[in-house]
């Protein structure tokens, strides 16, 4: 193998150096004087392989040796020197083969791919780097896995491949197709933004797409199948050339690259039916409603008026009750969404000039009526190549649109009470109720419906520009020199109307009546230049190769974003900001600005020796604006090792293990994201105040010239393995990951004017494991058919290690708001429980007073304190750890098959572990307030009277329940979250008798079903949606 | 290979020459952004109008209701004097009325004085180090002076009230841990001075802002009366009245009477005269929003409060509620010795008293619609050298410290009632501290004058006087983390 991997390398010089027609000296005949060979190089299919080097078997180190290259067709023909016994033939991803001459003169050579190079290559977006030497953790997402994961978006899939790759739990906007998700990828590594100061979450992983940063709304948006393949970074090895902003990972996308032959289209159609799920409702039906309100004593009064009148209010529900009023108000707003997407690409060109053009249109219509979100993009890609250039320009535009629904938030219809009718009986809406609160107190309740039967306007649209040009330079085929230059512009825009008929404005009285009506408008772009130059050289001594990368990059990125408010638009069809009667009341044009810089430069280097000792080192320097003139520049570094044990003597030909890699790296790396300038000390005017008719400045915070990267310490160990026969793969990743310097906000003595100043001081730690296992249960070939199943596991425990005095400060504070008294303007903050920054404890944790239940003796909830003791009294100091809202385990398992041309895919997505805090029993049962509907284990499960063994408090008990463990339940789930099945027509006559190249029918559906050991809602503003997919591939 | 390697030199030095000319030409200047919603310290301060901005600035914020915009004067330090008659529902300062320092409104009232005072500071500090820092050719005539005396004069000020509200007065202990003396904008932590110490680190700065401000027009022009904006700004006889008052506190008195007399002099001068005293046509007046009830022509300092009456009609106007902050009847007539002596025409109660709805108010910062005197409220009155005069003159030169009164009362309407000539140095002392009661009644100064004396006895407060009333405490986290005593 040692001398093979040699010989290829060799071959290629030869095959590079040596021209086909020096070496052609006729002379054929006898085995012992100079003659010509002819052939052709295939691979197993047929498919000849042009490029593939042929030459005569080295014998000894000194002899020279003659070589020829095949050509576009495979073909070659080569001259060989008396004596020669032996030919070997070389191809990039192929098994190189030896054959003996013999006297015959035409040769037919079929060459195996080579099981090292299965995985060909690793896209690290500035470089590549040959899998089987690299030393870095990576999972590399090919097109095929990711569309057979679904088609929604890049997210939705990758999250059902690799478990390390997290999106959070959003119950509230739930599958809102506007909503963001929120992602993460190995854990938390920076204190959850408390006070908005990061302009995106700060545990974001780092999109890199084609080589260029971009946002998430753009990986969201971008027409899955251009995606050509995705490549996760996970450990210092293979994020260090990221530098600062690798942190929390990075995921490089590279899109689809024309190529050669005639003008190809390829066509992908499909068809998305989202329906509502709501299944995680409980709500209480009318006769429950009416017997909850009862029970509850709203129609009871100890003054006889009173008492006659509420009687008299509840014999009129009943009468309704009775009548059969029993509105489903759930129903309302939701439908069944039918979006359809369309991509085109064409391409073609010669061997000088490619082309590929992009179309796509993607209409998601989401399962609230009226939310949708529409992107039309178009691209389109050149590449020049000219001798040893390549130029490749792409240009792509996206236009997006989204609409949020006019029904309003989904919770504001859980909350109406079933005995509401919708229409009168003359059909007319109701515009408004009258609901009986606790107290006994009738307030007016608005129909949220009202607001869908008037014309409002909630939209946001986007266009974006970018381009990205690409040079390349191969001085040999050793010596590459690139360059990239990228520009993308991002025009954004919302606009928000409410017509003085929409419920929000009932209360204006007076003077304010002309203010009714609202309309927001604002307008935005972001504007971002990134270039890079770069060297690429590669070096081959005796066993040694050795891979260098140099890069120098500059980027600036600006934000600009400004919004007004306009009042007063009496009817609801003078939708337009013009028809305003005024600005908005002591208002004044809001917005944000903010500009960031950085340059840097890597060096990266990779060795193998003898294919078996690999090494990996990355050095970065990157300097950047947001950070304290004292610590502009920041240094980033990686090491890698890793030995390819498969390659060793003893397991060369082992039939077990096929394939067996260790892996170990370290390094830093950094983040950053936060807002840029408070690491200056910068001043601002007054805008709301003067003094004698002039306006002031002053100072906006306590600059720190110190301020520098949160840096992230990755330490990572990994196998990748392949075992009998290549059957069995997998891939075992165990890291420890300590961010330090994170940014925390440090309290200082107000003397030096300020309270607060920016330091570099918390640390946490995120320490897990990753394991990936991929079973071939049966294959076969000729038929093309296979059974695969697969299942993957991720775990991660996050410690905070030191945090700052001010967010010790956090915790008191948010402990003086849980202890105060029943308050309804803050009843949300008083019974959720909040994030608490204790050392040695997780981010995620749940923080609670431990409950041992409900006293049946009288309805009361009986605490354990601290130590130990038992009481009645709720003592926020008696808070506990009881729960972490991270799962013990998370991942992925499932199977997919082919057979003949049906193939078909099935992923579960499950969480072991880990706690939630069921808010849905703390609001809807517990603290449920009975004037809206509640749920229905309010009527159930509560204490009634001594002796009840119940599990919520009594239903007369109003006041508001803190956080207790009885609240936190274990949260195991599982969830259908794919389901793909397949008919490739290849190989029919449908496709051989006919234009067609290929034709594909898909069917998917995405999160049948869900099912967890937690009954709480799900979906809160924007319910669930089950997701069905009909898809067509089209290529001619 | 080695031929390869030989081959390539040229291109790859080229590469490498290439790269480093990269390296080095993107200095660090494409790394210093500007942001457009906030200027850069450095480029804010590189033109006269930064530093003016910059001083309009903090008078921008002291005339916040935290500071005296309200709680400094006519808020929470009157209160704390005892002028007013609060209503036990009075949600805002009826616990202050009671010295409870740790009731939560109060509390917030007292760490709000502090953190706002020092964030002024700050912005001073900021205007005194980059003044030094820049080219003094960018400042237009005398304004390098006039800014850099304002802001140590204002620095200095600040810092008075500072001790003032939160240490033991002089009187009590000079040795007592006082508060931070701040001169540096940066995230580092000022260790307590001394009151003693404090005192001349104010003393210092005021008697250096004394000096750079003599070129004030308010000091130097022949025409002054047409400069009376100048006393909006902290004037260069802002400065000397300040070191009468902190010489005074200091309990020095004969730099007091220094400073005392030079501000008497110029407001005895019959021509081109600062701060001349208020004619009695101003005040007696056909028209109620015309009248001058706050004297503006004596104000030394004074600042120019935006919307004023939106602070003021909350608390002594009908508008008010249980929040009205005003002496009643019985207690004006006391102030004022309306039955007693029969003072009742003095100006400061005949004109400063009035019905709003069925109750009467304290009207003195009463807002008129077009009114020639609005949005005006003083922080230092000429009168108050008179006062600090006659207390240091009382026992050598009695006849002088009985004359300086009579002075004041003249055109206050009591000239039909001189003091005698024959009171006691006691009973002179009586008529200051009577005289304090009237004339700064709802300006905060009474109760400065309790602690000047370190008295045992604040009037119309239910407990006797000491350090525990009169000092305030620190803000919690000023004292955690600024490790205070």
């Amino acid at each position: 193998m040692k001398l093979k991997v040699f010989l290829i390398i060799q071959l290629f010089l030869v095959g590079f150096l040596v021209c086909p027609q020096t070496a052609n000296a006729q002379n054929a005949g006898q085995s012992q004087a100079p003659r010509t060979i002819l052939g052709i190089v295939t691979d197993e299919n047929g498919e000849p392989l042009p490029g593939a080097a042929v030459a005569q078997k080295r014998v000894n180190k000194t002899q020279s040796i003659v070589g020829v290259q095949t050509d576009i067709n495979g073909h070659f023909s080569l001259t060989l020197p008396a004596n020669t016994k032996e030919i070997e033939v070389s191809f990039l991803g192929f098994e190189t083969l030896t054959i003996t001459v013999t006297n015959q003169r035409d040769y037919q050579i079929k060459l195996k791919p080579s099981t090292a190079f299965l995985e060909e290559l690793v896209v690290t977006g500035m470089f590549t780097r040959k899998a089987n030497s690299y030393t870095g953790a990576v999972a590399t997402v090919k097109k095929e896995a990711l569309l057979q994961m679904g088609n929604q978006n890049v997210v939705q899939s990758l999250k059902n491949l690799d478990p390390s790759f997290m999106q959070l739990d959003n119950l509230a906007a739930g599958s809102n197709p506007n909503a963001m998700p929120n992602l993460q990828m190995r854990g938390q590594s920076a204190f959850p933004d408390i006070k908005g100061e990061y302009q995106n979450n700060p545990n974001q992983p780092l999109f890199i797409l084609d080589g260029f940063e971009t946002n998430l709304t753009k990986i969201i948006d971008l027409d899955m199948n251009l995606v050509e393949s995705i490549t996760l970074l996970k450990d210092a090895t293979a994020k260090a050339i990221y530098g600062s902003k690798a942190a929390n990972g990075v995921i490089v996308m590279e899109t689809r690259r024309p190529e050669a032959g005639k003008m190809k289209i390829s066509y992908n159609g499909s068809a998305v039916i989202e329906a509502p799920d709501l299944t995680s409702y409980d709500l209480a039906n009318a006769t429950q409603k009416i017997e909850i309100e009862r029970l509850a004593g709203l129609f009871d009064s100890d003054n006889v008026v009173t008492r006659i009148s509420r009687q008299k209010r509840y014999n009129e529900i009943l009468k309704e009750v009775l009548a059969g009023v029993n509105t489903d108000w759930l129903a309302q707003p939701v439908r069944t969404g039918i979006g359809h997407k369309h991509a085109l690409y064409l391409e073609g060109g010669d061997q000088f000039m490619l082309y590929g053009v992009d179309l796509s249109f993607n209409s998601i219509n989401g399962v609230m009526k009226g939310s949708d979100r529409n992107t039309f993009s178009g691209g389109l890609t050149l590449s020049y190549k000219l001798k040893n250039f390549i130029f490749r320009n792409k240009l792509s535009i996206t236009h997006n649109s989204a609409n949020e629904s006019p029904w309003g938030n989904f919770d504001s219809y859980a909350k109406m009470n079933p005995y509401s009718r919708i229409y009168d009986q003359n059909g007319q809406l109701i515009k408004s109720y009258n609901y009986t609160s606790m107290k006994g107190v009738i307030d007016p309740q608005t129909n949220p419906v009202w607001n869908s039967m008037i014309n409002t306007k909630n939209i946001s649209r986007y266009t974006d520009i970018t381009n990205n040009f690409y040079a390349e330079w191969s001085a040999s085929k050793s010596f590459k020199i690139t360059g990239r230059v990228g520009f993308s512009n991002n025009q954004f825009s919302s606009d928000n109307f409410k017509p003085a008929s929409h419920t929000d404005f009932a209360l204006y009285s007076g003077d304010d009546i002309y203010r009714k009506g609202s309309y927001i408008q604002g307008n935005g772009k972001t504007t971002n230049f990134n270039s890079d130059l770069g060297a690429n050289y590669s070096l081959n001594f005796g066993k040694s190769v050795l891979f260098l990368n140099g890069q120098w990059n500059m980027s600036m990125y600006s934000y600009d974003y400004s919004s007004v408010i306009a009042e007063g638009f009496p009817n609801d069809n003078m939708d337009h900001i013009i028809f305003a009667t005024q600005y908005e009341k002591d208002g004044k044009p809001e917005g944000s600005e903010s500009i960031s810089r950085s340059l840097g430069g890597i060096i990266s280097a990779n060795y193998a020796y003898d294919n078996r000792y690999l090494f990996d080192a990355n050095y970065r320097i990157t300097g950047s604006s947001e950070f304290g003139a004292n610590n502009r520049w920041g240094s980033f570094w990686s090491l890698g090792g890793g030995w390819n044990i498969h390659e060793e003597a003893f397991l060369k030909n082992s039939q077990l293990i096929n394939r067996l890699k260790l892996r170990v790296s370290t390094g830093y790396t950094g983040s950053q994201g936060f807002n840029t300038f408070q690491a200056l000390a910068t001043v601002k005017y007054y805008t709301t105040s003067s003094y004698n008719g002039e306006i002031g400045s002053y100072i906006v915070g306590l600059a720190n010239p110190n301020l520098q990267w949160q840096k992230k310490y990755d330490q990572n160990v990994g196998v990748d393995f392949a075992l009998f026969k290549n059957k069995l793969n997998g891939r075992f990743d165990y890291y420890i990951a300590t961010t330090t310097s994170m940014l925390t906000d440090v309290t200082v003595p107000q003397s030096t004017g300020f309270s607060t100043y920016r330091e570099n001081l918390g640390e946490t730690e995120n320490k897990g494991f990753e394991a990936y296992l991929n079973y071939r249960v049966y294959e076969n070939k000729n038929s093309k058919s296979f059974l695969n199943i697969y299942a993957s596991i991720a775990h991660n425990k996050n410690t905070i290690n030191k945090i700052s005095e001010s967010l010790r400060k956090y915790n008191s504070d948010q402990d003086a708001i849980k202890g105060q008294k029943d308050t309804s303007s803050i009843k949300l903050q008083i019974t959720t429980p909040s994030v608490r920054y204790e050392e040695g404890q997780s981010l995620n944790a749940i923080w609670a007073v431990r409950s041992l239940g409900i006293d049946p003796a009288n309805g009361k909830e009986i605490f354990l304190k601290k130590n130990g003791e038992v009481t009645y009294v709720y003592n926020t100091a008696d808070q506990v750890v009881c729960g972490d809202l991270l799962p013990k385990f998370n991942g992925n398992f499932g199977l997919s098959a082919e057979f003949k041309n049906f193939g078909i895919n099935f992923s579960f997505n499950y969480r072991l572990g880990g706690q939630i805090y069921n808010q849905t029993l703390v609001d809807k049962v517990e603290n449920a307030d009975i004037k809206y509907n509640v749920d229905s284990r309010v009527f159930t499960d509560r204490w009634l009277s001594a002796g009840d063994h119940a599990l919520y408090k009594s239903i007369k008990d109003l006041s508001y329940t803190r956080p207790t463990s009885r609240f936190v339940e274990d949260y195991n789930m599982l969830s259908l979250s794919s389901v793909n099945i397949s008919y490739d027509f290849r190989d029919t006559k449908l496709v051989k008798n006919s234009f067609l190249d290929r034709l594909k029918l898909q069917f998917y559906v995405n999160e049948l079903f869900n099912v967890s050991s937690v009954k709480i809602e799900r979906g809160t503003n924007y319910p669930f949606a089950r997701n069905f997919t009909f898809s067509i591939q089209a290529a001619f | 290979m080695k031929k390869f390697i030989k081959h390539n030199k040229n291109i790859i030095t080229l590469t490498l020459a290439a790269l480093l000319t990269l390296v080095v030409s993107s200095c660090e200047k494409f790394l210093d952004v500007r942001p457009k919603s906030e200027i850069p310290v450095g480029l804010h301060f590189d033109r006269e109008s930064g530093f003016k901005d910059q001083l309009t600035g903090v008078y921008t914020k002291m005339c916040g209701t935290s500071m005296y915009g309200r709680e400094m004067t006519f808020g929470l330090v009157e209160v704390l004097s005892q002028n007013y008659d609060l209503n036990a529902n009075n949600t805002s300062y009826y616990y202050a009325s009671l010295y409870n320092y740790a009731e939560s409104v109060t509390k917030l009232k007292i760490d709000n004085i502090w953190t706002d005072t020092y964030n002024c500071i700050a912005n001073l500090n900021v205007v005194l180090d980059q003044i030094d820092k820049v080219d003094t050719s960018i400042f237009t005539g005398i304004n390098y002076r006039l800014y850099k005396g304002e802001a140590l004069g204002l620095r200095a000020f600040l810092h008075f009230d500072m001790l003032r509200l939160f240490a033991p007065s002089y009187a009590s202990n000079p040795t007592a841990p006082a508060i931070p003396y701040v001169t540096e904008y940066a995230p580092k932590i000022t260790p307590q001075t001394n009151v003693g110490k404090t005192l001349d680190l104010i003393i210092a700065d005021l008697e250096k802002a004394v000096t750079l401000l003599e070129v004030d027009s308010l000091n130097t022009s022949s025409s002054k009366y047409l400069n009376t904006s100048r006393r909006m700004y902290f004037n260069y006889f802002a400065a000397e009245a300040a070191l009468a008052r902190v010489y005074m506190y200091k309990g020095d008195k004969v730099n007091a009477l220094k400073y005392a007399e030079k501000i008497i002099t110029e407001s005895e001068k019959t021509l081109n005269n600062a701060f001349a005293w208020t004619h009695y046509t101003s005040l007696e007046t056909t028209y109620e929003y015309e009248c001058n009830r706050t004297y503006t022509t004596e104000h030394v300092f004074q600042l120019k409060v935006n919307k004023m009456n939106d602070i003021v009609k909350y608390f002594f106007t009908n508008l008010a509620g249980n929040n009205a902050l005003s002496p009643s009847d019985t207690k004006a007539d006391v102030i004022y010795e309306k039955t007693s002596k029969g003072y009742g025409n003095d100006y400061r109660m005949n004109k400063c008293f009035q019905y709003d709805g069925a109750k009467r108010y304290l009207s003195k910062f009463w807002q008129y619609e077009n009114g020639p005197h609005n949005n005006i409220f003083p922080i230092i009155r000429k009168t108050e050298a008179y006062y600090i005069a006659a207390e240091i003159l009382k026992n050598t030169d009695k006849a002088r410290a009985i004359q300086l009164l009579n002075l004041v009362r003249s055109y206050r309407k009591l000239s039909s009632y001189p003091l005698p000539a024959t009171l006691t140095a006691d009973e002179v002392n009586t008529e200051i501290f009577k005289e304090y009661r009237k004339e700064f009644l709802a300006e905060g100064q009474l109760f400065f004058y309790y602690k000047r004396l370190n008295l045992p006895v604040i009037e119309g407060a239910g407990v006797s006087a000491n350090n525990s009333i009169y000092v305030l405490p620190m803000p919690d986290n000023e004292i955690e983390f600024g490790q205070r005593q």
